[in-house]
């Protein structure tokens, strides 16, 4: 009896060890092995977590903020399409961020949206198109026509603001992207759209 | 135009002082690398491709290596590669990788690489810095929240950053925009931290054109002790020095301490913490523990009665064991190495044009450590846009600078 009781246990002893190195098994695709780059939809959160800025939210907003200014009575009922410069997002978040990708991306929904309803003026490329109407008035390259520079109708802008908390590592930060199309002449805020995001993060006790 | 070619000195002679110390306590020495004996050297350039080269394959320690990159770079003077660097370092640190069983069980190289506090902060001022020499002022008051969120604990407010920089730039940036409150804040804050200070001031804050940040010796490393090496320690390399004096153009500026790196390292909220991080080496013990009384159990009961349930209590005991066995307890030691002692800030006015910056470091009853005397002529300060100059004073690898504008127009005289 005794015999058979040592048995049993060295029996499952065994099964234990050998479920164990099972489980390990399992587990080791996790570890790594994984491919260096892929594809990924930029709807999704990535695996990197963090509580920044995402492609998705870039995303969202723009979706979000498109229809709306489209609806704008200002530009909705414009006689001829509005004129409209870009003028630099504010970050007063935690997060160092190339604020540009907010009015891009919103700049080519909206292009592609508006079927000619707005136009946008190039101020960022204003030293390449001085340069080449001078050579143009100079004779260097052929000339169409003569125009004047244009004058902007309405400045799209924003504001990033945000509450930002830690515990250990753990982070929660709420961001209000805001967005606003203001008037060149009279400094009149047209229209003003806003997203808010809220997100925490937290580390394993691994990462402590 | 004076100039004088660098003195190069044998790498021995070139040892930093965290070397001695380690070597002093009796732990594992750290491995000198192709890369930090080119940054030893004063060859920031090697340095950079070294870690490039390294940062090439895929690796767990990409941040750290990226902060070690920017560090070279910001001491060379390569304030895009520092900019990209840094920010790029700084992302990683911020993120939340999923824990993963290799990261429980394996060695320090199967999990990401995130900095403890004191290296988020440094990562923050450096990023500012360096956003600030390029232009790029919002970013950079960003980055200086980021630095003070990471050195701070909201809940029940149990700390409050304690590093004089981020709080002092903080409120220079903030003034510049327009955000007095903020600004008053701030100040608020820097004089608590170091009470008296000349430079919080609005007014002198709101006149300033010039930034100026000075790194002075070898900030503290992290070093495995204990039976196992399931202890990481802080060692903070022995150092002499007391303060600085700095002039421009002939005139003297008072340099305020911005970071005592070894004293953020050891301490949360100007509390000491233990100095003993235990890691994984407590998974090891329970898990040991747990399988153990598990398995003795088990065996206890099949023993009184021949049980066949008991089956799943030794598995789950077996597995504990076998886990524990597979588990690494050495602490994780890798830590930013190339930091400085101290960080030095100064913020204030110059007038436009070229000035000679001399600075000297001071040791015990004021007296100067003439190894780490910098003289810099012909440095150009505009008008019109911010002037930030870096300098990093060690007297085993030589100078670094690192200025906003017209860099080259800069050359070091003799000392």
């Amino acid at each position: 009896m005794l015999q058979r009781t040592r048995f049993a246990s060295q029996g499952s002893l065994l099964c234990a060890c050998l479920a164990a190195l099972l489980l390990f098994t399992a587990l080791a695709p996790t570890i790594g092995c994984s491919p260096l780059s892929k594809h990924v939809d930029p709807d999704a959160d990535d695996s990197l977590g963090g509580t920044g800025i995402d492609s998705g939210d870039v995303r969202t907003i723009a979706d979000k903020m498109v229809g709306k200014i489209l609806t704008t009575p200002e530009i909705a009922r414009a006689t001829s399409p509005p004129t409209i410069v870009l003028d630099p997002v504010r970050n007063g978040t935690r997060f160092v961020i190339d604020t540009d990708i907010l009015l891009i991306k919103l700049r080519g929904q909206l292009l592609e949206n508006a079927n000619g309803r707005v136009r946008f003026l190039a101020r960022d490329r204003l030293d390449a198109i001085e340069k080449e109407r001078a050579a143009k008035r100079d004779g260097v390259f052929t000339a169409a026509e003569e125009k004047a520079l244009k004058g902007a109708d309405f400045f799209l802008t924003g504001d990033l603001r945000s509450i930002s908390k830690a515990r250990d590592s753990d982070r929660s930060d709420y961001i209000i992207y805001s967005f606003q199309l203001i008037d060149a002449e009279d400094s009149t805020i047209v229209w003003e759209g806003q997203h808010e995001v809220k997100k925490e993060g937290k580390r394993g006790t691994t990462y402590r | 135009m004076i100039t004088q070619p660098r003195t190069v000195r044998p790498i021995a002679m070139r040892a930093p002082l965290w070397l001695c110390a380690c070597l002093a306590v009796g732990c594992a020495t750290p491995v000198v690398t192709t890369a930090e004996r080119l940054f030893l050297l004063g060859d920031e350039r090697g340095a950079i491709e070294s870690y490039a080269a390294r940062l090439e394959a895929p690796s767990k320690r990409e941040a750290l290596d990226e902060n070690l990159l920017a560090t070279a770079a910001l001491v060379g003077g390569d304030l895009e590669t520092a900019r990209k660097t840094f920010i790029d370092a700084g992302i990683i640190m911020g993120s939340f990788p999923s824990s993963q069983p290799g990261a429980i069980i394996g060695s320090e190289g199967s999990k990401y690489y995130l900095g403890d506090p004191y290296e988020g902060a440094m990562n923050s001022i450096y990023t500012a810095v360096v956003l600030l020499a390029t232009g790029d002022e919002q970013n950079a008051r960003a980055a200086l929240k980021n630095g003070i969120l990471i050195d701070s604990d909201s809940k029940d407010e149990e700390y409050r950053s304690d590093i004089a920089a981020l709080f002092l730039l903080e409120a220079w940036l903030s003034q510049r925009s327009g955000q007095t409150d903020l600004a008053r804040q701030d100040l608020e804050q820097v004089l608590v931290i170091l009470p008296g200070s000349p430079l919080a001031d609005p007014e002198t804050l709101a006149a300033a054109n010039t930034l100026i940040v000075i790194d002075v010796g070898d900030g503290p490393q992290k070093v495995r002790s204990g039976s196992s090496g399931e202890l990481a320690l802080f060692v903070t390399p022995p150092t002499e020095v007391t303060g600085l004096s700095v002039e421009i153009g002939g005139q003297p500026i008072q340099p305020v301490l911005g970071v005592d790196v070894s004293f953020q390292a050891t301490t949360r909220g100007g509390r000491k913490m233990d100095g003993i991080l235990r890691g994984k080496a407590v998974f090891k013990e329970v898990a040991e523990l747990g399988g153990a009384v598990l398995i003795h159990d088990a065996l206890r009961k099949n023993a009184i009665k021949n049980d066949a349930k008991v089956g799943g209590q030794l598995a789950v005991g077996g597995g504990l064991l076998l886990l524990s066995a597979l588990t690494r307890a050495e602490a994780d030691v890798r830590h930013w190495h190339l930091l400085p002692a101290y960080t030095y800030i100064w913020i204030g006015r110059v007038e436009p044009g070229l000035h000679d910056i001399d600075l000297r470091v001071r040791g015990p009853g004021g007296s100067e450590i003439s190894d780490y005397h910098q003289a810099w002529h012909y440095v150009p300060f505009s008008g019109d846009s911010l002037n930030v100059h870096y300098f990093r004073a060690d007297p085993h690898r030589g100078f670094g600078h690192a200025a906003s504008g017209n860099r080259s127009a800069a050359e070091r005289g003799s000392p």
